[in-house]
C-alpha cells in the first residue's frame, strides 16, 4: 500500500513470531509490542497483521485460544506451536543470512 | 505433516464458517476497542477517539477479506460467488441449461450403459479375495484351441483322474478345484408343486478353498462329503432368497435334485455365484454324485468311454473345468510341474488310440495357464468386438454433445462479451472469468451426469435382457456398482472440461478485447470456434449413421440367409428326459409316445423328435470312418431323428430316401449325410450305398440331405450325419433327446399352447424347458447383431439430430449478429434470393468441410466395423452415398429456420437496433 512503514516483505511473520516466542498475546499486544521494541519505528498496520496471523495459524505454527485480557475482556490470544518454534528458528537464520548480506552489500565503500 | 494440518484448518475454516466470522469480527472489534481506550487515554473525546481509531484502522472489511484468504476461504468465498452465479444465469437462460442437462443425460447415460456392459463382460473382477491369484488351465492342440474366456470347448474340459494328477502335483503350492460348467438342473423343494431349472456345478473338495468362499450359514463341502459320495448341496445366497425365501434354519433341509434326495449343509457367501458371471450357479454338489444326478453334459471323449458307468474313472472322459489358487510367488515354479505331469497323462491317453494320426495329434497337447480373475463369461468372445465398437460409437456420441454445449455456451458468452468486458475493467481477473464459466459447466455437468446415471442404469438392465436374450433376474457383474459410479462421474467431469474450457477461455478473451474497444475480433473468434465444432458433429455424426446403417444392412442380411430349413410355421420343445429321471434306454419309447400324443392335435401338419434342435446350442460330434476315402477319423456332427425329421423341419432331400418305419432297432444300420460331407469326401460319386462307422464300417448311408444352418445362422452349414433313433447301433449312450419339433398349418404362434398342453399331459414327468416358436431362436441367434445395429441406429440418430441442431445454432447466430448488416443490404435492394443465398451458401460450406471429415472419420472408423459386418463391406458406397444425401436433406432442414428469419428482417427495426 505503499505507506512509509511498510515491513520488508515476509519479516512480519518473523516479528510475530519472535514476540510470540517470548510470550502469548493478543493481535492488539502484538502490534503494540512491535511498535514499543522497535521504539516506534515499526507500525504494523492491523490490515497486515490479522491476515498474517490468520496465515501462521492456518501453516499450523501458531495457535489461538480466547483468555481474559489484562482489562478483563476475552480477546483471542495467539501462541507458538512446536513447529511454530522451530519455524522461528529457521527464519531467524534466514534472517541473519539476509541482513548480514544486505549490510554487506549496503556498507560498501 | 503441515498439509494434512493445513487442510484440516481449511475444512475447519469451511465447516464453522459462521463462527469463523464470528470470531474475526470479535477480534477486530477488540482491537478497535483497545484503540479507542488508547486514544482516550491520551485526551481525545469520545467522538474523536472514535473515528481516529478507525482512522488508523482502516477498511474492517478488506481486513476481514485478507484474513479470510489467509485461512483458505477465498477460494471457497468465490466458489460461493460463482455457484450463485451460476444458479442465476441458467435461470435467466432455461433453454440452454434445458438442452444442455437432456443432451448431456442422453450421452452419459448411454456411456453408462454401455460401460457396465462392457465392463460386467470385459473387466470386472470376480467378487473374490486376491483373484489375481487365481489361474484355469486348457491344453492347446494342433486341430483346435479351446475359448478361454468363455470355459467352452473340449480343451477346457479334463479328465477326473488327470485333475487327481495334478491337484497332486501341485502340492502345497497352491489349491487346485475342478467344476462342471455350470447347467441346468431341477430341483424339487418338499413344498413346491413345481420343479425349479437352477444352474448347479459338480465340484471338487478343494473348490470353496480355491475360490476363497465362506459358508453365510452352515458349512461348504468337506473332502469327506465328496470322497463319500455324501448327497449334500451347498446353496448359493440368490437361492436361498429366491427358492427357500429366506427362511431360517435352512440347513439340514433336503431338496430333490434331478430325482436324487439331497440334504443342504450350508449357504455360500453373498455374491459368490460359481466361476460363470453372466451364467450363475446357485447350486454345488460333490463332484462324485455325476452318476448318481445323471449329468452327463459338456462333455468329449478321447476314445471308448462308458456312459453306463461314473466318469469319475474315466481317462478318456473329460468334463472338468480346472481352476487354481496360485499365489504369484510360487507361479513359475508350479507351471511347468505341471505341464510335465499333464503331459504324462497325455501320453498315457494318446497310447489308446489306434490310428497313429489321432496319436500325433494328442501328444501335440500342451497345458496352459490362462489367468482366472475375471472368470468365465459365456458372452465375453462373442460381444468383444461389438462392445469396443460400441464403446466407440458412444463416445463419438458424447463428443458430439459437448461440442453442441460448447457452441450454446459459445453463442451466449460473445452475447455476453459487453457485460464481461465490464466486469473486467472492474477488476476481475482472466483467472476470475474462467473459473466462473467453468464452474458453470461443472454444475451443467453434474446435473447431466445425475440424470445420466438413472437413464444409465435402466438402460444397462434393458441393454443386458437383449443381450442375453432374458427376462429373468440379471446377473450380479452387470449392477450398476461403485465402479460403474466412478466411471459416471469421471465421464461427468471430463466432458464439463472438454465442452466448458475452450468457452471459458474464449469467454476471458472476448471480455478483454471489449475492454480494448475491438468489437468485433472477439465475435469473429467465437464464430470460428463455433463453426469448427458443427465441422467436427457432422464429422463424427456421419460416421455414426453410416456404422448405424452398415450394421442395420448386416442384421437384415442376416435375417434374411436361408437356414437350409424352413423358419416360418415351426414349433418346437426343448425337455430333458434324462434330468428327469428317464432311463437312457427309454429314449426310442419316449419318442414315440411324444409323436403320438401330438400327431393328432388340429393343425398339425407333421412331428419329429431329436437329439439336437435346430440353432439350440446342442452339438455333438465324432470321429467317423468313411468307406472309400483317405483313412483317419472325418469329424462329423450327429443328431438322431425320427423319421419324419426332414419333412418337419423342411431340409430337403437331395439323393436317396429318409429314414422310415423300418429303420428299426434289428433292421440294418443307415445312415444319412449332408451335401456337405458328400461333397467334401464323395465329391463326384455317390455316397449312396457307402457305409460309415467308427471302428467297424458297419452303417450303410442311404440318403443325402440338403446343408442346413444347425448351429448357428452365423456360420457355413457343418458336415452332419443323422441316424434313426430306433436304431441303438450307434452309441446314444447317455445322450438324451432334447428336442421336438412341429410343423402346423396356420400361425405358430397360436399352436404353441395347444402343443404344450399335449407334451404335459403325454409325459407329466417330463421337465418342459421350452415350448416357442422357432422365429424365437433365430431372435436369440441374432442377439448381437440386433442390440448392435440398435444401439447404433440410436446414437446415429441422437448425433444426427444434435448436429442438426449444431448447424441451426451456428446458422441462427451468424444471422442475428448481422441483421443490422442484412438490414441495410435490403435497404438498399438486396433480394430475398440473396439472403437465402447468402445464409444457405453458408451452411453448404460448413456441410461440404464437415463431408470432407466425415469421410476421413468414416475411412479411420471403418476398421472398428469389419469384423462386424455381414454381406456388406465396411466401405460401402452406395451406404454411403445414401448417408451423403441423408445429411445433405436434414441440414438443409436445419439451415430453413434461420434462412426464413434472415429474409424477415425489417430494414428499419435492425438499423435502429444498432
Amino acid at each position: 500500500m505503499g505507506k512509509p512503514n511498510d515491513l520488508v516483505q515476509g519479516t512480519l511473520d518473523l516479528l510475530i513470531l519472535k514476540i510470540l516466542s517470548l510470550e502469548p498475546r493478543h493481535g492488539w499486544a502484538i502490534a503494540k509490542r512491535i511498535q514499543q521494541v522497535s521504539k516506534d519505528t515499526l507500525q504494523v498496520q492491523q490490515g497486515s497483521l490479522y491476515p498474517a496471523l490468520y496465515r501462521l495459524e492456518h501453516q499450523g505454527w501458531v495457535k489461538t485460544e480466547w483468555q481474559e485480557s489484562v482489562t478483563g475482556r476475552k480477546a483471542k490470544f495467539y501462541s507458538l506451536t512446536r513447529a511454530g518454534k522451530k519455524r522461528l528458528e529457521t527464519e531467524l537464520e534466514n534472517w541473519d543470512r539476509l541482513s548480514s548480506g544486505i549490510n554487506l552489500i549496503v556498507r560498501l565503500t | 505433516m503441515r498439509t494434512i494440518d493445513r487442510l484440516r484448518s481449511w475444512i475447519r475454516s469451511v465447516v464453522y464458517r459462521r463462527r469463523v466470522d464470528r470470531e474475526l469480527d470479535a477480534e477486530l472489534r477488540f482491537h478497535l476497542d483497545e484503540q479507542i481506550a488508547e486514544c482516550l487515554a491520551e485526551g481525545m473525546t469520545l467522538t474523536d477517539a472514535r473515528a481516529a481509531a478507525q482512522r488508523t484502522f482502516g477498511s474492517v472489511t478488506f481486513t476481514k477479506e485478507a484474513a479470510r484468504e489467509s485461512l483458505g476461504l477465498r477460494l471457497f468465498d468465490e466458489l460461493a460467488q460463482d455457484l450463485r452465479h451460476t444458479f442465476r444465469s441458467l435461470r435467466k437462460n432455461p433453454a440452454l441449461a434445458a438442452v444442455a442437462i437432456v443432451t448431456l443425460a442422453l450421452g452419459i447415460g448411454a456411456n453408462t450403459a454401455i460401460f457396465t456392459v462392457l465392463d460386467g463382460v470385459m473387466f470386472k473382477p470376480l467378487p473374490l479375495p486376491r483373484a489375481d491369484e487365481l489361474v484355469t488351465f486348457y491344453e492347446n492342440g494342433p486341430e483346435g484351441s479351446a475359448d478361454p474366456s468363455g470355459g467352452t470347448g473340449r480343451f477346457l474340459r479334463f479328465s477326473y483322474p488327470r485333475f487327481e494328477r495334478l491337484e497332486q502335483a501341485l502340492g502345497s503350492s497352491g489349491t487346485m478345484a475342478a467344476a462342471t460348467r455350470s447347467s441346468q438342473f431341477a430341483v424339487r423343494v418338499p413344498q413346491d408343486d413345481r420343479p425349479h431349472f437352477v444352474r448347479a456345478q459338480l465340484v471338487s473338495n478343494r473348490f470353496f478353498e480355491t475360490m476363497a468362499v465362506a459358508p453365510a450359514q452352515g458349512r461348504l463341502l468337506t473332502a469327506d462329503d465328496v470322497r463319500g459320495e455324501q448327497a449334500v448341496a451347498v446353496v448359493s445366497d440368490g437361492f436361498w432368497r429366491r427358492i427357500l425365501n429366506g427362511s431360517s434354519n435352512v440347513v439340514g433341509r433336503s431338496l430333490t435334485v434331478n430325482g436324487l434326495p439331497v440334504t443342504i449343509v450350508g449357504v455360500g457367501a453373498p455374491g459368490f455365484v460359481g466361476m460363470w458371471t453372466d451364467a450363475e450357479a446357485e447350486l454345488w454338489l460333490p463332484v462324485t454324485l455325476q452318476r448318481s444326478l445323471h449329468y452327463a453334459n459338456n462333455s468329449s471323449s478321447y476314445g471308448p468311454a462308458d456312459n453306463t458307468a461314473s466318469w469319475l474313472g474315466q481317462d478318456a472322459v473329460a468334463w472338468l473345468t480346472l481352476v487354481a489358487r496360485i499365489p504369484a510367488a510360487h507361479r513359475a515354479q508350479a507351471v511347468p510341474l505341471l505341464q510335465a505331469v499333464n503331459h504324462a497323462g497325455v501320453v498315457a491317453l494318446a497310447d489308446t488310440f489306434t490310428t497313429p494320426s489321432a496319436r500325433d495329434t494328442m501328444l501335440a497337447h500342451t497345458l496352459v495357464v490362462e489367468p482366472f480373475s475375471r472368470g468365465f463369461s459365456t458372452l465375453r468372445s462373442r460381444f468383444s468386438d461389438a462392445l469396443l465398437l460400441l464403446t466407440l460409437l458412444v463416445s463419438l456420441v458424447l463428443l458430439v454433445t459437448c461440442a453442441n454445449i460448447a457452441n450454446l455456451l459459445l453463442a451466449r458468452a460473445a452475447g455476453q462479451a459487453r457485460e464481461l468486458g465490464t466486469r473486467i475493467s472492474l477488476g476481475a481477473s482472466r483467472a476470475r472469468i474462467i473459473r466462473q464459466h467453468l464452474t458453470e459447466s461443472f454444475a451443467l455437468a453434474m446435473a447431466g451426469g445425475a440424470a445420466g446415471w438413472v437413464a444409465g442404469r435402466w438402460a444397462s438392465a434393458l441393454l443386458v435382457r437383449q443381450v442375453l436374450a432374458t427376462g429373468g433376474p440379471l446377473p450380479a457383474v452387470f449392477t450398476t456398482d461403485s465402479r460403474v459410479l466412478e466411471f459416471t462421474i469421471g465421464a461427468s467431469l471430463l466432458t464439463a472440461v472438454v465442452f466448458g474450457l475452450a468457452p471459458a477461455l474464449r469467454a476471458a478473451q472476448m471480455g478483454r478485447m471489449t475492454v480494448l474497444g475491438t468489437n468485433q475480433r472477439p465475435i469473429e473468434t467465437a464464430t470460428r470456434l463455433m463453426r469448427s465444432l458443427v465441422i467436427g458433429q457432422l464429422a463424427f455424426s456421419i460416421f455414426l449413421v453410416f456404422a448405424a446403417l452398415l450394421l442395420g444392412r448386416t442384421l437384415l442380411n442376416i435375417m434374411r440367409i436361408d437356414p437350409g430349413f424352413a423358419r416360418d410355421h415351426f414349433v418346437y420343445a426343448s425337455f430333458d428326459p434324462i434330468t428327469s429321471g428317464y432311463p437312457p434306454a427309454d429314449m426310442p419309447a419316449l419318442s414315440r409316445r411324444l409323436l403320438t400324443a401330438l400327431e393328432g392335435l388340429p393343425g398339425v401338419n407333421s412331428v419329429s423328435v431329436s437329439r439336437c434342435g435346430l440353432i439350440a446350442g446342442c452339438a455333438s460330434s465324432s470321429g467317423f470312418r468313411l468307406e472309400g476315402t483317405a483313412e483317419g477319423g472325418k469329424t462329423l456332427y450327429e443328431n438322431w431323428v425320427t423319421p419324419a425329421y426332414f419333412a418337419t423341419t423342411g431340409i430337403p432331400l437331395v439323393a436317396g430316401r429318409t429314414f422310415d418305419e423300418g429303420d428299426h432297432e434289428t433292421a440294418a444300420a443307415v445312415a444319412i449325410i449332408n451335401r456337405t460331407v458328400a461333397d467334401r469326401y464323395f465329391a463326384g460319386q455317390s455316397p449312396i450305398g457307402r457305409r460309415l462307422g467308427f471302428s467297424q464300417l458297419d452303417t450303410e448311408i442311404v440318403g443325402v440331405v440338403g446343408d442346413a444352418r444347425t448351429q448357428t445362422l452365423h456360420e457355413e452349414p457343418v458336415p452332419m450325419v443323422y441316424f434313426p433313433i430306433g436304431q441303438k447301433k450307434v452309441a446314444l449312450g447317455n445322450a438324451a433327446l432334447t428336442n421336438l419339433d412341429v410343423r402346423v398349418s396356420g400361425d405358430a404362434a397360436q399352436a404353441v399352447g395347444a402343443i404344450r398342453d399335449a407334451i404335459r399331459k403325454s409325459e407329466p414327468a417330463l421337465l418342459v424347458n421350452e415350448v416357442a416358436v422357432m422365429e424365437q431362436r433365430i431372435e436369440r441367434d441374432l442377439s448381437r447383431e440386433r442390440v448392435v445395429a440398435y444401439l447404433a441406429f440410436s446414437f446415429g440418430a441422437l448425433t444426427l439430430l444434435l448436429a442438426s441442431l449444431g448447424l441451426y445454432g451456428v446458422l441462427s447466430y451468424g444471422v442475428m449478429r448481422r441483421t443490422a448488416e442484412i438490414g441495410v443490404r435490403m435497404a438498399l435492394g438486396a433480394q430475398r434470393g440473396q439472403v437465402v443465398r447468402w445464409v444457405l451458401g453458408e451452411s453448404a460450406r460448413l456441410m461440404a468441410v464437415g463431408s470432407a471429415a466425415g469421410l476421413i472419420a468414416t475411412a479411420l472408423g471403418a476398421r472398428y466395423l469389419s469384423g462386424l459386418l455381414f454381406g456388406v463391406t465396411p466401405l460401402d458406397s452406395i451406404s454411403l452415398m445414401a448417408v451423403m444425401i441423408t445429411f445433405a436433406v436434414v441440414m438443409t432442414l436445419a439451415s430453413y429456420l434461420p434462412a426464413r428469419r434472415a429474409v424477415r428482417i425489417d430494414p428499419i427495426r435492425a438499423l435502429r437496433q444498432e
